[in-house]
């Protein structure tokens, strides 16, 4: 795999924002929203053969499927395909490495963390899970809980093992979601959550106005992520792990 | 735990593996098949089956759906959902013609017996839930007069 670059912004330590299919398609939702809010350039994107053959028809205009926006300070990855368990390391690896070559700030990974009372939830609360302790100290101060038993799986636990291994900030942030739903709301959450983090000031009403056309337009993605998560026991997320170190 | 409950409990168990073997090989197969249907204009919505202890739960995701238009029917081990969308959905064209989508539909196999006369349902946020008690499967003791 490898990541094929348009364009590049001007500006120093930037932050990665991934924002992939996982769990309620939350990061895919608030990229999306972001995206389009920012009015964000496409800056590269991601080539492999171990991609599947698609490719994406935007007004008439040919793009690949898991792509990088751009604009100001920030830079958001993204994918209209699931990301198949083969994929991910090298997805993973080449996230990294482009943070790296951009000398950013931190990656930041938007996600989804499920719940099965979310019926009941007003309003998901946000959690986080970091590489430095700075990072979590960071984000409590916003009102977000750090995660602080369980498993992380799927390509967000490669980026962090991978960021880990190599020193880089990394904060992975969860909303409360439905598993196999596309949340909508629970994109809201993380989008307000970033937006105190990183100083922007994206407007989430028109993404919760819009809440139910998305849910109609990403069944056949979400469907096709479940699957996938299905396939890498996605559901073991957040269990309690075995009382190894106690 | 007596002999015959650990027995039942090991049935059980291999019960929900086989289960859940089937559901996966299941999921693989639904996935090659599109979410909508161009002659009944309807389209699938997502949904989920779990089960707890004396429950089954199937929950269906109905964005712009309202709770009136929903119509549901269930046998033992089957469950047909119907509902109207609030406003025709258009879809890609079909045979040079466009078509519009105007409900979801689906029909699922049920996979364990359940009760559907007391079956519970409820429909918030454009979720529906259906709460179906599982026939028992406790094994009674019959005496020969």
């Amino acid at each position: 795999m490898r990541v094929i670059e348009r364009k590049s912004l001007p500006t120093e330590e930037p932050y990665v924002v991934t924002g992939l299919p996982d769990i309620g398609l939350v990061g895919t939702i608030a990229a999306l929203h972001i995206i389009r809010q920012l009015d964000m350039e496409e800056m590269a994107y991601f080539e492999s053969d171990a991609l599947p053959p698609v490719i994406v028809l935007h007004k008439g205009r040919l793009t690949m499927p898991v792509r990088i926006y751009g604009r100001d300070k920030l830079y958001i990855v993204t994918s209209e395909i699931a990301i198949s368990p083969e994929v991910m390391p090298s997805l993973a690896r080449n996230i990294v490495d482009y943070a790296i070559s951009k000398n950013a700030k931190a990656i930041i990974m938007l996600g989804g963390l499920a719940v099965p009372n979310r019926l009941e939830i007003e309003k998901p609360k946000v959690y986080a899970v970091a590489t430095f302790d700075s990072l979590i100290n960071d984000v409590k101060t916003l009102g977000v809980e750090p995660l602080d038993e369980g498993f992380v799986v799927g390509v967000h636990a490669l980026i962090l093992r991978e960021c880990a291994f190599r020193r880089i900030p990394a904060l992975l942030l969860l909303a409360q979601c439905h598993v196999q739903y596309p949340d909508p709301g629970a994109a809201a959450s993380i989008i307000e959550t970033l937006n105190k983090f990183i100083g922007l000031n994206i407007n989430v009403e028109p993404l919760l106005k819009e809440a139910e056309s998305l849910r109609l337009k990403l069944r056949e993605l979400m469907r096709r992520t479940a699957a996938t998560l299905s396939k890498i026991q996605k559901s073991h997320e957040y269990e309690v792990p075995p009382m190894m170190y106690v | 735990m007596s002999f015959e409950e650990r027995i039942d409990e090991l049935f059980e168990r291999l019960r929900r593996e086989v289960r859940r073997f089937v559901e996966d090989i299941e999921r693989y197969m639904e996935l090659e098949q599109p979410m909508w249907c161009y002659e009944t204009k309807s389209l699938e919505p997502l949904f989920t089956i779990t089960e707890t202890e004396d429950e089954l739960i199937v929950t269906f995701d109905l964005p712009m759906v309202d709770k009136d238009s929903i119509e549901i029917h269930a046998t033992e081990d089957s469950l047909e959902l119907e509902a109207k969308l609030r406003r025709a959905i258009p879809g890609p064209r079909y045979l040079g013609r466009e078509v519009c989508f105007e409900k979801f539909r689906k029909v699922i196999k049920l996979p364990i017996k359940v009760d559907p006369h007391n079956a519970k349902a409820r429909y918030k946020d454009g979720i529906l839930e259906i709460r179906f008690p599982k026939i028992s499967r406790q094994r009674h003791r019959i005496n020969i007069l």
